[in-house]
């Protein structure tokens, strides 16, 4: 009996020590979770906290672009107004409706006149530019065909290649149904007639300026092809850049402002589309004399592309919209140290296809773009970086020289994320292979994004030798 | 130099001397029209009232001191003599936004700045439909 009593006692006691045991855990668990609960509060306060620092820098910025507005406003009517009485005033003198006056005052009436008209132009380029590239100006679409607005291109410029003894023809490949597209015939006709007039300007007398149309499901896209002398490869990028031209002597020489290329790629851009330059490939001369006389010039095509699943018009920061470019692909480092934007960026990125892997600092990008330069295959080589321009710590300009001085990561193409222009920071643009101006549509980023990949060839693979001179310099 | 088919009566207003002197130049010589000036929005409205007969147009600038363009519309759109007279207005404000607020404003046209002085005449004539 005692001992049956022992047992049961001796059971009772290990079932308390288990049920204490379970408590202790239980309590602990419940101390945990406590902690967890009191953390998740916390992040979610500090989310809360984000959010509303974000909804502060949006409106700071929406104040600072309603200022810009303002003050570009103000500046283009105080240029305009001085310009409106010394335009007159030329133009009447030099009309010769108030007598005649000898040759060679007519002669400097002439040149003041021209100079006149030049800066009125300017003055025009840069407000148009300005409008467009802070997404203010309002695109009105419409069904239209790109046959049709390509003719009545033609058809404006015909004067001005006639002056300058230069022929222009227009070839379609594209069936007739498929010639049709939504987009603004305005912008669009702008970006025919400044593409022409460059290729006419840019090309010698007696040669043949080309349009050619190609349309399918998917695409549309209008080649222009001069025979002029070609712009080297280093330039096809930056000459759709502000006041960017092939010699520093072109702009004035021709009579352009230097915008007319910068105001295509924004037209472009808006329309969810892709504008680009290349050396002529394959392109068989109609007339062989022709091509004898200018073999020595390779001439350039200029090829504007318009996607049929574009969205358009997009250009705030907070449209999440449909891809505006063809589906991506590669690994894309962004580097930013706001984790939001990256966040927010990646998914967009991911969500076109493409693999991404992020990095909060400069001193990280440029470990990660050596570690992964370094690796053997299959593992895939960076494509592009997306680099933010104010970083703290290692900045992004001086990240930028550090990447583009190191042989291992110098191929890896960089788009640079800024609030600043590309006008505003040449130095850097002179290093970067893209440029995105903040606040950016998703369309934005991905035509940039895409358009870099394109005339970078893809990932830069790394040859032995480069890789054990890039270990020396890392 | 164009013949002069029907003589026209335009007032021109403009705070800015030198245009006011060259828009008038440019009518007077490439169309023959008759120009009369007020250099702001209350001088305006009294050439208006005492021209006789009426211009038969007003091309008025937007902002000028005191009482700017789109005001003197306005207060001249409230006297039933002036009312009748088609108004233009000449501007260097060429946003989009200032655009749309011209044509809010019921005038009869928009013409830009800096013009040209040889077209200008043409360009009055197109906006208000003028046959000559």
């Amino acid at each position: 009996m005692s001992f049956q009593l022992s047992i049961f006692i001796g059971l009772f006691l290990l079932c308390v020590c288990l049920l204490g045991v379970l408590a202790l855990r239980l309590a602990r668990q419940v101390r945990q979770q406590r902690r967890d609960m009191d953390r998740l509060g916390e992040t979610l306060q500090h989310s809360r906290e984000d959010a509303e620092r974000q909804k502060d820098r949006l409106a700071e910025r929406s104040d600072l672009d309603h200022a810009k507005d303002e003050f570009i406003s103000t500046v283009s009517h105080e240029l305009r107004t001085p310009l409106t009485s010394i335009r007159g005033a030329l133009g009447l003198l030099s009309s010769g409706l108030l007598g005649n006056v000898d040759t060679r005052a007519q002669n400097l009436l002439r040149i003041a006149s021209t100079n006149t008209e030049r800066l009125i132009r300017l003055i025009n380029d840069i407000l148009d530019l300005e409008r467009m590239e802070s997404g203010r100006a309002p695109v009105n679409m419409r069904r239209c065909s790109i046959y049709d607005l390509a003719r009545e291109a033609v058809d404006t410029m015909t004067a001005l290649a006639d002056a300058a003894q230069i022929r222009l023809e227009l070839n379609s490949y594209a069936a007739h149904d498929a010639n049709y597209f939504d987009a603004d015939p305005d912008r669009i006709l702008q970006v025919l007639t400044n593409l022409l007039s460059n290729a006419i300007k840019f090309s010698p007398a007696n040669t043949t300026v080309s349009v050619q149309i190609d349309a399918n499901i998917d695409a549309l896209s209008v080649k222009v092809i001069d025979r002029g002398r070609g712009i080297p490869a280093d330039k096809l990028e930056s000459i759709f850049d502000r006041f960017q031209q092939v010699e520093t002597s072109d702009s004035s020489k021709k009579g352009g402002t230097g915008l007319g290329l910068a105001i295509c790629r924004s037209i472009m851009l808006q329309h969810g589309g892709l504008i680009w330059a290349q050396p002529n490939q394959g392109w068989a001369q109609p007339n062989q004399n022709e091509a004898q006389t200018n073999q020595s010039n390779p001439g350039t095509t200029f090829c504007v592309q318009f996607s049929r699943g574009a969205r358009v018009g997009e250009s705030s920061v907070h449209t999440m919209s449909a891809p505006a470019v063809e589906r991506g692909e590669g690994l894309i480092l962004v580097c930013d140290d706001d984790p939001g934007i990256r966040t927010v960026v990646s998914e967009q990125l991911h969500r076109n296809g493409y693999d991404v892997m992020e990095a909060g600092s400069g001193e990280e990008v440029i470990a990660l773009a050596h570690e992964q330069a370094m690796r053997n295959s299959p593992a895939p080589a960076i494509s592009a970086i997306l680099l933010d321009h104010y970083l703290p710590g290692l900045s992004g300009w001086e990240t930028l020289r550090q990447l583009k001085n190191s042989p291992a990561t110098a191929p890896i193409p960089v788009i640079v994320l800024s609030v600043s222009s590309p006008t505003e920071r040449p130095l850097l643009v002179g290093e970067a292979q893209g440029w995105v101006q903040k606040p950016y549509s998703e369309g934005l980023l991905l035509a940039e994004l895409g358009r870099v990949l394109k005339t970078n060839a893809g990932p830069v693979k790394m040859s032995k030798h480069d890789l054990r001179a890039s270990r020396l310099t890392a | 130099m164009r013949e002069c088919i029907a003589m026209r009566r335009i007032l021109i207003i403009d705070d800015e001397e030198d245009i006011r002197e060259v828009a008038a130049l440019s009518l007077e010589t490439t169309a023959g029209w008759e120009i009369v000036t007020a250099c702001n929005g209350a001088d305006g409205l009294r050439a208006a009232a005492n021209s006789k007969p009426f211009p038969d147009a007003i091309l008025m600038d937007v902002m000028m001191p005191d009482m700017d363009g789109p005001t003197t519309f306005r207060l001249m759109q409230q006297n039933p003599d002036l009312a009748q007279i088609p108004v233009l207005l000449l501007t260097a404000k060429v946003q989009g936004v200032d655009q749309r607020r011209f044509a809010g404003l019921g005038v009869s046209g928009v013409l830009f700045k800096p013009f040209n002085p040889l077209t200008l005449a043409a360009q009055v004539s197109e906006k208000l439909g003028w046959e000559d």
